[in-house]
């Protein structure tokens, strides 16, 4: 009988802390929300109506798709609306209305998100924890489907706590790539290797990158051979590959915080002052706000460029038709694609970029489980393909890249009867190049530190980099103060 | 025991519930402040209004307050959601800070949660603006007036606004406060002197303020303004002035640092056109004091260019560059710096008769007036041209026409024939006094043309202007060139823009005839509704034979064929597929529009024969009857696919021959001329002198069929090089024993007699000029005996390995050998340097009076110490060999001695595998 009591008591405490919401895991504590406990017999009902809300930013050609999509998916589970909404114009945007929405309870079922707004939503509780639905044997991923997806792409979905809690999906990823004219750069040489062979080695540095555009400096004297056209990238890429803290997380608090405001990375930033200063490189914004990549299609003055895969086709896009087909005295301009170079031909870091997909808590179980499987589907290979031929964003899954549509991409029969179309085969080849740079370089992209101000930080830096850029010195000691001046004015900005 | 368990369940029941009920309103409250979190993204930085939730999750309600709503108030709440209206502190004052609470609360409890947040305003970071007038603008320095999304950009109205000068593309205004650039928009139908209320977009292009989209309301009673101009008599000291102002600094940098006000300005300069360059850029105003136009015209991102570059959509553009290389005096606006170009720009504004050039001559300026005129050359509808009787320099211009009846020269009345079209030749005769006149015709069509059939299209001349009625037959480049015919024969059409037509239409077209390649084009076309007959032709093709092809390339003046080429090869040419026809190799056929599938197969090709060049026929049109590669193609292929290791030859070698193909066939070869190449051997034999061009055949054979190719190799026995005087060739230091000596060259092209030379070692640093440390007897080597032609005299020390010796023997060059002697004669002591002993040979012209440097190895009359060395090579225990590329001694003492520049060295030791191998190579030319 006692033994019964002891049971009865351990059972009633146990039962108390359940009802209240007590723990059940020992590491519980380290995630950054809790776990949504889905049962493994856990399926969908198909004798239920549910309705699932998908919020994004996407407009024009992305948009028509996932209607599209939509449709396919109503088709397999007809018990399920999918409605979709453009919740706002720019990724900020819906972040600030989501963000509005949690406290209110009305988020949507599935939105585009970016890290650091998935952050923000955090300490609401409100984005779903996936782990369980991932592991669930009637409607989760099997392992080859996890190993299917990219690693860095995947494990971007667990950067947000050392718990392992999984937030997110890979969507629509993109990185910058180096663009540069094939034509021209097949065309000459530096030190034995033409200019084509030496972008494409393995060890590509910025160094050999500037002297090829000292190169084109010494033979066109009004050239600017080199653009890059987001600040805001550079300053973050060439922050890893100078080793220079830009953000990340306090060893002591384990929460993101700021740190671009130290040496090295003023050392780095004076490195490209230095490029602009000689000549040889331009930014978007030292461009009046025009992508360096139009000067790139003139075929003249600017030979090279680093811009986001998710652009690839405008590497063509807007090129006039002499220059594309050439004339008696040019030879038709064709553009090539690698990845950037590095600091030190070893550290080879490029940033990635691009939305994800996240889940939104709810009471209700069978919502979950349908947006869930909607966001299973739209992260499909052949979706995932579907959405990034005609970009050039990277499919996110290796299958994609197996898939009868991938092969056959870029493959054209017989000789382009149009100019129109031999230039649409042109974007073709170098959507695939620039793809097949993120298929096989999985390795050399990070990501920066998730927390509230990560992105308002990215969009400080870039600015902070473009008046550095622009200043016009008087002295290495003036440029050296004003770069002092503008880091603590930017970090001040942003910390407080 | 049932019993305990129903009361223990009410129990438990109990505990459950009292331990809930209580936490559950706390739990909804806290759960409700949680998920404010994230509402405020970056508390810290606030600039404008901003959303709050008022209703929240689990029926919470929450009520916002501001500790300062004088800088954030909050609004009623309308659906759920409160405006937090926020009022930036003025521009210089402090950041605000201000806290906001929330009372959260849920109906029927008594239970609430406060929840606070700490927000920083920014003060504003510029004065609010009142943009009224052009000065308003350009006092803008903030860079939220510059958004990147067009939605924000700021709309302006200015008023009263005259237009005092204009480009094609742009308008500038002026209303008494300063100057502004309107672009596009309305600016191509403001009127210049006129009055204007301008509405548009502020946008912020390189370094300056501009509107665009605009729309201009006409202010017909307003009185026009104009700005007082500036005068610029030196183009070096106004660009100096702008620098020193920084004029160019907003172009690099941002709204924030301010912008460049157009200028209206005269300019005088002169105007440099960049040679051979034929972009919109190459036209610039340089000083008048240039030397370096060049140097002038390029800026660098630190430094503007030297010039002012006139921007091209300047009107009269082209006629201001008929004054290139001429000092001018030009109205001009001012109205950037232009980062691309690295140069301050400027719009030409002064009209066709504004550019005053003070010094031009008579002659010159009677020119450019010639130069100057035009007229149109096709006039298809009455109309009145525009004559003008003088020049912009002041030339008297009287025209004359050809038939006045249809253009008359005095009034410029143009009048259609009655039927079809004349050719009126307009004479205008420039005249400047004192000069000659200068004639200038321009033959102008008058009225409808007459037709012109395809036949005797090709009679006309490039550049004639001709009209023809015609069938379109197939069409090509986004319709921008098409195949066309009438029942005399066909032409081809090559227009600059894309052409409203179909295949079977018929077109009346005139044209300017333009021949390439020999194909006669109609370029820059017009197409009409034709008078005559649709011809319905339909083309039979002709089958040609490589021999038609080949006579197309030579032809000068050509139409389109409509042919069948059987026979051909289909490859891949990139992405394209092209093909081979044996019969017209080396050159290819290039199949437009072939696909993949005939790639690696023969076939038939019928189609438009649309191009030709010296290396291949295009074609366009379909391609079938493709089938498997039989052995007529393998051979062709595999002949195709041999390759020679070398095609040139300058010195003996092998060259191999292949005897087998890839597709299975069999290769023979023959030789026009086997004493230079056996085809057996493959052995390459150098011709006794000169050169010999030698032809080998390969017969490519497989069942019954054959193809020949014939590759032409070139063997040439190098001309001998003649050096102006003996050259040290080799040096051995050996690391062991007494092995050494110096190997002396005769290049020259003749016998030389030794005894007018000698050598000499500069022991530790002696020298004949030091007294104290003096070159003794010993150390100073007659040579003796007449050293040939491309023979090698050898100056050894006697206790040298038998070996090196017998080596040198049994050279036949080495004809001269020449042991030190023995102690107490001349030269004993010669050989015995030890890598710290520099080397002289040496000759005299006067019996041995005074002697001159032949070759110097190491510094004469310095002791290096152990030895002169660089790059690894050194002058101790080591064999110095020549380098080829070296065929003249040093003659002249050195500074400094690095053996690697001229020598290389073999290896440590007494190598002897290449003594009398220098070879002397002519020096690039």
């Amino acid at each position: 009988m006692k033994k019964l009591w002891l049971v009865l008591l351990l059972l009633t405490f146990s039962i108390v802390l359940f009802a209240c919401g007590g723990n059940r895991s020992g590491d519980e504590a380290n995630r950054i929300v809790e776990w949504y406990e889905l049962s493994e017999d856990a399926d969908l009902d198909q004798n239920q109506e549910i309705t699932v809300t998908f919020w994004h930013r996407m407009g024009g050609s992305s948009q028509e798709l996932l209607q599209t999509w939509i449709e396919e998916f109503e088709e397999m589970y007809p018990n399920i609306d999918v409605v979709e909404e453009k919740a706002a114009g720019d990724y900020d945007g819906l972040a600030d209305k989501i963000a509005l929405a949690i406290p209110g309870g009305n988020a949507p079922d599935i939105s585009e998100s970016y890290p650091d707004h998935i952050a923000r939503y955090a300490p609401s509780g409100a984005p779903l924890a996936l782990n369980y639905f991932i592991s669930n044997p009637n409607i989760g991923f099997s392992e080859d489907e996890i190993a299917d997806f990219l690693p860095g792409l995947w494990a971007e979905g667990t950067s947000y706590d050392n718990a392992g809690t999984m937030l997110s999906l890979p969507f629509t990823k993109s990185t910058e790539a180096f663009f540069y004219n094939k034509t021209y750069f097949d065309a000459h040489s530096l030190n034995g290797q033409t200019y084509t062979e030496i972008v494409n080695s393995s060890d590509f540095t910025w160094d050999d990158l500037f002297a090829i555009a000292q190169d084109i400096k010494d033979r066109e004297p009004n050239a600017i051979p080199f653009g890059y056209d987001s600040t805001d990238n550079l300053f973050i890429s060439a922050s890893e590959q100078w080793n220079a803290p830009y953000t990340g997380y306090n060893e002591d608090t384990g929460r993101g915080e700021i740190q671009f405001n130290n040496d090295a990375s003023k050392d780095m930033v004076k490195y490209f002052k230095d490029k602009v200063d000689r000549g040889l490189m331009l930014t978007r914004s030292l461009n009046g706000d025009a992508y360096t990549s139009d000067i790139y299609k003139t075929g003249e003055q600017l030979y090279m460029y680093v811009g986001s895969t998710g652009g690839t086709r405008y590497a063509y896009i807007g090129m006039q038709q002499s220059i594309f087909e050439g004339d008696d005295e040019h030879d038709p301009v064709r553009a090539g694609v690698a990845p950037l170079p590095s600091y030190d031909g070893t550290t080879r870091r490029q940033i990635q970029q691009g939305p994800n997909i996240n889940l939104y808590r709810n009471d209700n179980e069978q919502q979950m489980i349908a947006a869930w499987l909607f966001a299973k589907y739209i992260t499909s290979a052949e979706k995932s393909l579907e959405f990034c031929l005609p970009s050039g964003y990277a499919p996110i899954r290796y299958s994609a890249y197996e898939t009868t549509a991938w092969e056959n991409f870029g493959v054209h029969t017989g000789t382009p009867t149009t100019t129109a179309q031999a230039m649409i085969w042109a974007q073709d080849d170098l959507v695939r190049d620039a793809i097949e740079i993120f298929l096989n370089n999985d390795d050399i992209f990070f990501t920066s530190a998730v927390f509230n101000l990560s992105s308002d930080t990215r969009s400080e830096v870039g600015s902070l980099i473009d008046k550095i850029l622009a200043y016009d010195a008087t002295s290495e000691a003036d440029l050296d103060a004003y770069i002092n001046t503008q880091y603590q004015e930017s970090y001040d900005f942003l910390v407080g | 025991m049932k019993k305990v368990f129903i009361v223990f369940a009410l129990v438990l029941a109990g505990v459950f519930l009292a331990s809930c009920k209580e936490d559950t309103s706390v739990a909804d409250l806290q759960q409700a402040y949680d998920a404010l979190g994230g509402v405020i993204n970056t508390p810290s930085a606030i600039t404008s209004n901003f959303n709050l939730p008022t209703d929240l999750i689990n029926d919470v309600t929450a009520a916002w307050s501001s500790n300062q709503p004088g800088v954030i108030s909050i609004g009623t709440p309308v659906d759920g959601i409160a405006i937090a209206t926020v009022n930036r502190p003025a521009y210089g004052e402090d950041d605000a800070t201000v806290v906001l609470t929330a009372i959260l609360s849920i109906e029927g409890s008594d239970n609430t949660q406060t929840y606070t947040i700490t927000i920083t305003v920014i003060a504003a970071a510029a004065e609010e603006l009142i943009i009224e007038n052009i000065a308003d603008v350009l006092a803008i320095t903030d860079p939220a007036y510059d958004p990147s999304d067009p939605e924000d950009k700021t709309s302006v109205t200015l008023n009263n606004v005259t237009v005092f000068a204009k480009g094609d593309d742009s308008a500038f205004i002026y209303d008494g406060t300063g100057i502004l650039q309107v672009y596009g928009g309305a600016s191509t139908s403001m009127v210049v002197g006129s009055v204007y209320n301008v509405s548009g977009i502020l946008e912020w292009y390189f370094g300056l303020w501009e509107i665009t989209g605009s729309t201009a309301e006409l202010q017909a009673s307003a009185t026009p303004q104009t700005p007082t101009q500036e005068e610029f008599t030196s183009v070096l000291d106004a660009i100096a002035g702008f620098n020193e102002d920084e004029l160019n600094a907003p172009a690099t940098g941002s709204v924030a640092d301010g912008n460049m006000e157009p200028i209206y300005a005269t300019v005088t300069g002169t105007v440099y056109m960049i040679p051979e360059d034929t972009s919109n850029y190459n036209t610039w105003i340089i000083d008048t004091e240039e030397t370096d136009a060049a140097a002038a015209v390029a800026g660098t991102t630190d430094t503007p260019a030297n010039a002012f570059m006139v921007y091209y959509h300047s009107n009269d553009f082209v006629t201001l560059k008929l004054f290139d290389g001429q000092e001018v005096t030009i109205d001009v606006v001012i109205h950037t710096y232009r980062s691309n170009n690295l140069a301050y720009a400027l719009y030409y504004v002064g009209g066709p008769n504004g550019i005053v050039a003070a010094n031009l001559t008579d002659e010159e300026k009677q020119s450019i007036d010639a130069n100057a005129l035009s007229v149109p050359e096709l006039l298809s509808e009455a109309t009145t041209l525009d004559l003008p009787t003088t020049g912009i320099n002041g030339s008297s211009i009287v025209w004359e026409s050809s038939n006045g009846a249809l253009i008359n020269a005095s009034t410029g009345v143009v009048t259609m024939p009655a039927e079809g079209s004349s050719v009126v030749t307009l004479t205008a005769t420039v005249s400047f006094t004192g000069l000659e006149d200068i004639e200038v015709e321009f033959d102008v069509v008058v009225g409808e043309l007459e037709v012109t059939t395809m036949a005797d299209f090709l009679t006309l001349d490039d550049g004639d202007v001709a009209y023809s009625e015609v069938e379109v037959l197939a069409l090509y480049s986004s319709n921008r060139s098409a195949v066309v015919g009438d029942a005399t024969g066909y032409g081809y059409i090559y227009n600059s823009s894309s052409m409203d037509v179909e295949v079977g239409d018929f077109i009346g077209l005139t044209y300017t005839v333009d021949v390439y390649n020999g194909l006669y084009e109609m370029t820059a076309v017009t197409i009409i509704t034709p008078s005559g007959t649709d011809p319905n032709l339909t083309p039979t093709a002709v089958v040609w034979t490589a021999t038609e092809a080949m006579a197309l390339q030579s032809s000068s003046a050509w139409a389109p064929a409509y042919v069948t080429l059987e026979g051909l090869i289909g490859y891949a040419s990139g992405d394209y597929t092209n093909a081979y026809w044996p019969d017209f190799y080396p050159d290819y056929v290039q199949t437009n529009g072939a696909t993949t599938e005939v790639r690696d197969k023969v076939f038939t090709a019928t189609g438009w024969v649309i191009g030709i060049s010296s290396s291949k026929l295009t074609i366009a049109g379909e391609y079938t009857n493709a089938t498997n590669l039989g052995d007529a193609e393998y051979v062709f292929l595999d002949a195709l696919d041999i390759t020679l290791s070398s095609q040139s030859f300058a010195e003996a070698g092998t060259l191999t021959l292949p005897t087998s193909g890839e597709n299975g066939t069999a290769i023979t070869w023959e030789s026009d001329n086997e004493a230079i190449i056996n085809t057996t051997t493959g052995a390459v034999t150098l011709p006794a002198e000169g050169s010999v061009n030698v032809v080998l055949t390969a017969t490519v054979t497989k069942g019954s069929e054959s193809y020949e190719r014939e590759f032409t190799v070139s063997v040439t026995k190098p001309a001998d090089y003649e050096l102006s005087d003996l050259i040290i060739t080799l040096y051995m230091e050996a690391s062991t024993g007494n092995n050494k000596l110096i190997e002396i060259y005769n290049g020259t092209g003749a016998a030389i007699d030794l005894s007018a030379y000698r050598l000499v070692q500069g022991n530790n640093g002696k020298s004949f000029e030091d007294p104290e440390n003096l070159i003794t007897e010993p150390y100073i080597l007659p040579l003796a005996g007449t050293l040939g032609n491309k023979e090698y005299v050898v100056a050894y020390n006697p206790e040298t390995m038998t070996s090196i010796i017998d080596a040198y023997t049994a050279n036949v060059n080495a004809t001269i050998l020449i042991p030190t002697p023995e102690s107490g004669n001349p030269g004993a002591s010669f050989a015995f340097f030890n890598g710290d002993d520099a080397i002289l040979l040496q000759k005299t012209t006067d019996g041995g009076t005074t002697w001159v440097n032949v070759d110097i190895i190491g510094v004469y009359g310095v002791d290096p110490g152990a030895n002169w060395s660089g790059g690894d090579i050194s002058t101790a225990n080591m064999v110095l060999v020549r380098k080829d590329t070296v065929v003249m001694g040093v003659t002249v003492n050195p500074a400094t001695f690095d053996p690697s520049v001229e020598w290389t060295s073999t290896t440590v030791g007494e190598d002897i595998s290449e003594i009398c191998s220098y070879i002397p190579v002519p020096p690039a030319e």
